[in-house]
């Protein structure tokens, strides 16, 4: 999975900064399944559309729809150069298909 | 094909605008502007003094020049509030409440820190002010008293006619924030014991964003704290006295109080209680909708206005807003609405707010109370 497009960048009273990421697959159930392997993922079913959240303690979260290509991400400020390589080499190991094999 | 949009955040803005709204702000582009004492064109419509002139009515007020235009609300609040106390001209006691937006508690809490103004902030219980809160916060040297006529959280209306009567008996400058009230529920601040009233254009006026104003009963207590170009007394060192010219400076929004004026007329077409009658429906059906969900939880169950905040069991707020925009195409607001106080007694981080407006119809608020029905089910 690529990231195509960053969007905003929003600085939070929380410490928190958001930014949003355009990738290039469809988040789909293998991808969250992917997604376990480095944190905690939840699901909500029974809605329109699933919605997903995932969690990597004191570094980052992840929010946004399965079927969907826009990730919604907020990193902890004082940990966000080490958060963000994490997201995206997360983001970029991950290859559709690979949980099969 | 992409479902329709349903917009439920008018608290904020008002969308969609009324089509004769939009042709007036484009329509000042077919001539060049009647600016008052600033060009030769004599024929072109003056939009302004038009303007003026229906806000005055529309408000009851009988002086049109008591009518001020700024660019929002908040613009409204910093001039009235820094411009009485620079008038005031020594140290005085304000009061004001949790309920209020930061457009009041900041520019408050800022003469506060410059040591212009000793600040209470009434913690009220309830959705309401009770008169009596403000009697007993009162001193000797209270000299202002600024309260929100609606809350843009509980959607309550504050009984501005006893407090204002409370407040002016006492000698104290009665200012009210009416930018949640202002074209969906009566209010003639013309006819109220009121100092100075505060609107917007951009709300349920109907107009654009950059646009709001006041109406100043008595205003030589208040100075103005913007000075600059009027378009007449060039010669003149200082702001005039004039009204309106004591408080504009600057060439106007052309555009925007074209279309505030557009605004000020459809709802004054349509009728201000027709529109509190057809909005405190829909609001009563959604909040006995929303009431039998499980989980979840109304700040307040019987809103004077179409504002309902309410909060998911198990939830963030801005998860709720996530889902409901992403899922079902519904926009909200979530957060703190720059109204922190009044979140302190429900949760610290915010809530969800639905705030419907006369273009909203039923299918909207049957679409919202379906999708918070099923975030709410995944909570169980």
């Amino acid at each position: 999975m690529q990231i195509l497009k960053t969007n905003k960048f929003k600085r939070c009273v929380d410490g928190t900064v958001l930014k949003e990421y355009f990738v290039d697959e469809v988040v789909t159930r293998e991808t969250l399944s992917y997604f376990e392997d480095y944190g905690k993922v939840k699901i909500l079913e029974n809605l329109k559309q699933p919605f997903f959240s995932f969690l990597k303690e004191e570094f980052f979260s992840i929010k946004g729809m399965v079927g969907d290509q826009t990730l919604y991400v907020r990193y902890h400020e004082e940990h966000f150069e080490e958060s963000h390589v994490l997201f995206t080499t997360m983001i970029e190991r991950w290859i559709p298909g690979e949980l099969e094999n | 094909m992409t479902e329709p949009l349903i917009y439920l955040n008018n608290a904020a803005t008002t969308w969609p605008k009324p089509p004769e709204v939009l042709e007036a702000a484009s329509g000042v582009f077919s001539s060049p502007f009647h600016e008052h004492g600033r060009t030769t064109v004599r024929d072109a419509p003056d939009y302004i003094g038009m303007a003026r002139e229906s806000v005055a009515k529309f408000f009851g007020v009988s002086q049109p020049e008591h009518i001020i235009f700024t660019s929002s609300a908040t613009d409204s609040l910093n001039l009235l509030i820094h411009g009485f106390a620079r008038c005031f001209n020594q140290p005085f006691h304000a009061i004001t409440t949790d309920l209020e937006h930061n457009s009041v508690l900041r520019p408050l809490r800022t003469l506060e820190r410059e040591g212009k103004c000793s600040l209470s902030i009434i913690r009220t219980t309830g959705a309401h002010v009770k008169p009596e809160e403000i009697r007993d916060a009162m001193r000797d040297d209270t000299a202002l008293v600024v309260i929100g006529h609606g809350s843009n959280v509980l959607g309550s209306v504050q009984n501005i006619e006893a407090i204002g009567t409370l407040v002016r008996k006492s000698g104290a400058f009665f200012l009210v924030d009416g930018a949640q009230t202002a074209g969906q529920y009566p209010v003639e601040p013309g006819h109220l014991p009121v100092d100075a009233f505060v609107f917007t254009g951009h709300k349920s006026l109907f107009g654009l964003p950059g646009t709001g104003g006041f109406y100043i009963r008595n205003p030589e207590q208040v100075d103005p704290i913007r000075q600059g170009g009027t378009g007449v007394d060039s010669a003149g060192k200082y702001q005039p006295d004039e009204m309106p010219l004591k408080f504009e400076a600057g060439t106007p929004n052309y555009p925007g109080i074209a279309a505030l004026n557009a605004g000020t007329g459809f709802v004054s077409r349509k009728g201000v209680d027709t529109i509190l009658s057809q909005s405190q429906w829909m609001t009563s059906y959604l909040v006995k909708a929303l009431g039998e969900i499980d989980g979840v939880g109304l700040y307040n169950s019987s809103p004077d206005i179409p504002v309902l905040t309410f909060l998911v069991d198990g939830m963030e707020s801005e998860d709720i807003g996530f889902i409901l925009w992403k899922a079902y195409r519904v926009v909200v607001r979530t957060g703190l609405h720059c109204s922190p106080l009044v979140h302190e007694r429900f949760n610290a981080s915010g809530g969800v707010r639905i705030s419907l407006s006369c273009m909203n119809t039923m299918n909207d608020c049957e679409t919202a109370i379906t999708a918070i029905e099923e975030i709410a089910g995944t909570m169980r």
